[in-house]
């Protein structure tokens, strides 16, 4: 059976149908007469040709496209939501104050300090450029973060990362 | 935070006038030094030292002054050696000094505590901060505290030139003013604006010293802060970077301009690129295969080798020489010379003909990937499989100068962080990173069976991997994190480079060649008094336990001379067919694994003490026997 211009809106039952055998085009009531004798005919699912008699299928209403309209129209929203928590779920809305291990790649942040001022790694840091005020870029993050500070780029790996305190933006 | 409150943070400023504490060799500030009777001040050296963080370009700037060429590095503190220069400017002598990088004052490292001495001892008359122009934001804390010191001061912008490509725009004259000291903006690789800076050096060293501003210009105006008095704690330091910082902020106001646009030159999308596992890592592999495999293992170890020692030695000197040795009437002393262990027929041809043309293709291959700021990447693509081993990123340098040459990578093991890394690098490089010339010998040894080979290279990347990881839970400590400057890509300068391969191998053959001939009087003096054959006797029970045969002890004793002449002798004993494939497999194996070369110990004593040096020989030939042993029982076992 080949594909029919969609049922007209409002009309829920019977469509044009076109015989799988002979190729007639025709109503579905005008098929139905032809075995009103049968005692299945409430429940039967085919309608008979009304030129060659062949039983073809009715259509169920579930496949024609306009029963489809709402549902895709549903469908597409919650796939847009899904998309958009998606999205937020790789780059959760970064909280204000965090370290910059938490910043998703491209992120932007002002340094606000160390986690540990006095931790061994402090000296290195300051020497990175990685001090209150700085503007730091996180241009990737794997394998080891590359961070974009004062027109230079450092790499740090991730125990570093974590250590630094930024506010993000 | 006002000027005020930085002074009452970190109050507490150098009462001594400049005199760092941090340096017991310092009697006093700069004018103390210069007037206690040195004669005047014209006729005598001018002394200049370059400070600056890593890789700003001060080695090229000393090049630059003193007609003197010494490794630039990509790769941060490798300019581990303080180097002296001498030059001129305006017909007075002038000395300079090139110190390694650091950021602070307050650094604690060793090379940074180094350089710290220089700044701050009394042998130098001018200091010169050299920043690169593009982090001046970053840089000015430390000529902040260069400031502090009270010394005459010059301001060096290099890398003028990159500021254009980015949208930047410095303002040095405005800069100058707000520091009162000579700011000079050049660009060292090509020279320009270097005529300024000679004439500001002059200008500062005729000043007898005296002229350079000092704390009483910019540091009151902007808040002074207290130079390194004692080493500070970790938050303390932190603290004071954070004032300076602040106060470098300040300064810089209306100096730095930047048009605010993004630019994402192709350099930079490429430097990013590579540092990507993909493609990075097969970027890498094809550098490495192109680089060490192609052209050091086949050209240097291969085409060179051969040329230089077949036919310049081999062919013309080494008959020249026994010809001219002839005269004298004592073989034990003329074998001293030309015999099978001479220092001229064997300890010198060595040094010439396999080191020179091994690690002068090395170090040029090595050169322009610095000098393309490769490195830093490579670093940060293996730092995480290296954490595994008790290392970070940064000791992929010296692992893949191992596969040129041991020796010299166990001297740049001393460019690590942590002394754990040190260790844990040197022990790697002994036993499982074979040499060059020891891994084109075995390659073509093992190349006509792929089982052999595949098992041979299996061995050793299991040994290399079973040591780093159990050295890194037995060793005290943690390893070391990670951190690194990226610089941007740049394309390397021919004349650069070969300037660097040139000094680094004139370096380093003065550091190797003594060794070489060191260890050919060894053995000379073992020939002579019998003692080799005996040692070579006592191996032979050692080697029949591998299922080799006795001739193979001479194999190892060598493999322990040179990594690579044992790995000769092997072939030898393969062409005479000495040696089934299974023997040939275990006796490559444990001589790969076998006890590092004689100039490699000599190093590791060298740079880490005899006790470690002996404990990695002891360790090394029971774990090469051992592994050996099980191999062979295994493979024999296995019916092969």
């Amino acid at each position: 059976m080949s594909r029919r211009p969609p049922t007209p809106a409002g009309k829920d039952r019977g469509a044009e149908l076109e015989c799988g055998l002979c190729g007639l085009s025709f109503h579905e009531d005008r098929g139905q007469p032809a075995c009103a004798a049968c005692p299945l005919a409430r429940a039967c699912r085919y309608v008979r040709c009304p030129r060659c008699g062949f039983e073809n299928p009715v259509t169920p209403g579930w496949m024609e496209p306009a029963a489809w309209e709402p549902w895709s129209a549903r469908l597409r929203a919650a796939w847009d939501r899904v998309r958009g928590r998606l999205a937020r779920s790789e780059a959760p809305a970064p909280p204000a104050v965090g370290d910059l291990s938490e910043l998703p790649p491209g992120g932007e942040a002002t340094v606000v300090g160390l986690s540990d001022p006095s931790g061994v790694d402090a000296r290195a840091l300051a020497g990175l450029g990685l001090l209150p005020g700085a503007e730091v870029e996180v241009v990737q993050r794997y394998p080891a973060w590359i961070l974009r500070v004062d027109h230079a780029e450092i790499a740090v790996d991730g125990e570093l990362a974590r250590q630094v305190r930024v506010r993000m933006r | 935070m006002g000027p005020a409150d930085l002074r009452s943070v970190i109050g507490r400023a150098v009462a001594a006038g400049g005199t760092c504490p941090m340096c017991p060799t310092d009697g006093g500030p700069a004018e103390a030094g210069r007037t206690s009777g040195r004669g005047p001040a014209a006729s005598e050296a001018g002394r200049v030292a370059l400070v600056g963080a890593p890789n700003v370009g001060k080695s090229t700037l000393f090049h630059r002054l003193t007609g003197r060429y010494v490794t630039v590095s990509n790769y941060p503190r490798t300019s581990v050696e303080v180097t002296h220069g001498e030059g001129e400017i305006g017909g007075r002598p002038l000395r300079v000094v090139d110190t390694p990088g650091l950021y602070s004052l307050s650094a604690t490292s060793q090379e940074e505590e180094v350089a710290r001495r220089l700044v701050c001892g009394d042998g130098v008359d001018v200091l010169v901060h050299v920043i690169e122009a593009r982090c001046l934001r970053r840089s000015l804390p430390l000529t902040l505290e260069l400031l502090e010191l009270g010394r005459p001061l010059v301001v060096v912008l290099n890398m003028m030139d990159e500021l254009g490509p980015i949208g930047l725009e410095v303002d040095a004259g405005r800069l100058a003013g707000r520091l009162g000291v000579d700011v000079v903006p050049l660009v060292a690789v090509t020279g320009e604006g270097l005529t300024g800076l000679g004439a500001v050096l002059e200008r500062t060293l005729r000043a007898g010293g005296r002229g350079g501003p000092t704390l009483g210009t910019a540091a009151e105006t902007h808040g002074r802060i207290a130079a390194a008095d004692t080493p500070p704690e970790p938050a303390e330091a932190y603290r004071r970077a954070v004032a300076r910082r602040e106060a470098a902020d300040r300064l810089l106001e209306g100096v730095v301009r930047s048009d605010g646009r993004r630019r994402s030159r192709a350099a930079d999308r490429l430097g990013r690129w590579l540092a990507r596992p993909f493609p990075g890592i097969p970027v890498l592999l094809a550098v490495l295969w192109l680089g060490l495999y192609e052209f050091v293992g086949h050209f240097g170890a291969g085409t060179l080798v051969d040329w230089i020692e077949g036919t310049v030695f081999l062919g013309q000197l080494n008959p020249f020489l026994e010809r001219l040795f002839a005269g004298i009437p004592w073989p034990w002393a003329r074998s001293l010379w030309v015999g099978d262990y001479g220092l001229l027929t064997l300890g010198l041809r060595y040094a010439i003909a396999i080191i020179l043309p091994i690690v002068g293709t090395f170090f040029l291959f090595f050169s322009v990937l610095e000098d393309s700021g490769y490195l830093p990447r490579l670093a940060l693509l293996v730092d995480r499989p290296f954490k595994r081993l008790g290392l970070n990123g940064r000791a992929v340098i010296p692992i893949v100068l191992g596969l040129a040459c041991d020796t010299m990578a166990t001297m740049v093991t001393r460019t690590l962080d942590t002394r754990r890394e040190r260790i844990l690098a040197t022990v790697l490089l002994a036993l499982a990173i074979p040499c060059s010339a020891q891994l084109g010998v075995i390659l073509a040894i093992l190349s006509g069976q792929p089982l052999a080979l595949g098992l041979w290279a299996g061995v050793l990347l299991a040994s290399f991997l079973l040591i780093g990881v159990v050295g890194n839970a037995i060793l005290p400590g943690r390893s070391a994190s990670f951190h690194m400057e990226l610089p941007p890509l740049r394309l390397p300068r021919a004349a650069n480079v070969a300037r660097k391969t040139l000094s680094r191998l004139h370096w380093y053959m003065l550091e190797v060649i003594p060794l070489f001939l060191l260890a050919s009087v060894l053995l000379w003096a073992g020939e002579v008094t019998g003692l080799l054959g005996r040692v070579l006797g006592a191996l032979g029970p050692a080697v029949g336990a591998l299922g080799l045969p006795a001739r193979t002890a001479s194999v190892f004793l060598l493999g322990f001379f040179r990594r690579d002449y044992g790995a000769a002798g092997l072939y030898e004993l393969q062409r005479a067919g000495a040696l089934d494939t299974v023997s040939l497999t275990v006796a490559a194996v444990t001589l790969t694994l076998f006890v590092p070369c004689i100039a490699q110990f000599l190093m590791m004593w060298k740079e880490r003490g005899p006790k470690l040096a002996a404990s990695v020989f002891a360790f090394a030939s029971v774990f090469a026997f051992g592994v050996g042993f099980v191999l062979n029982a295994a493979l024999r076992g296995a019916g092969l």
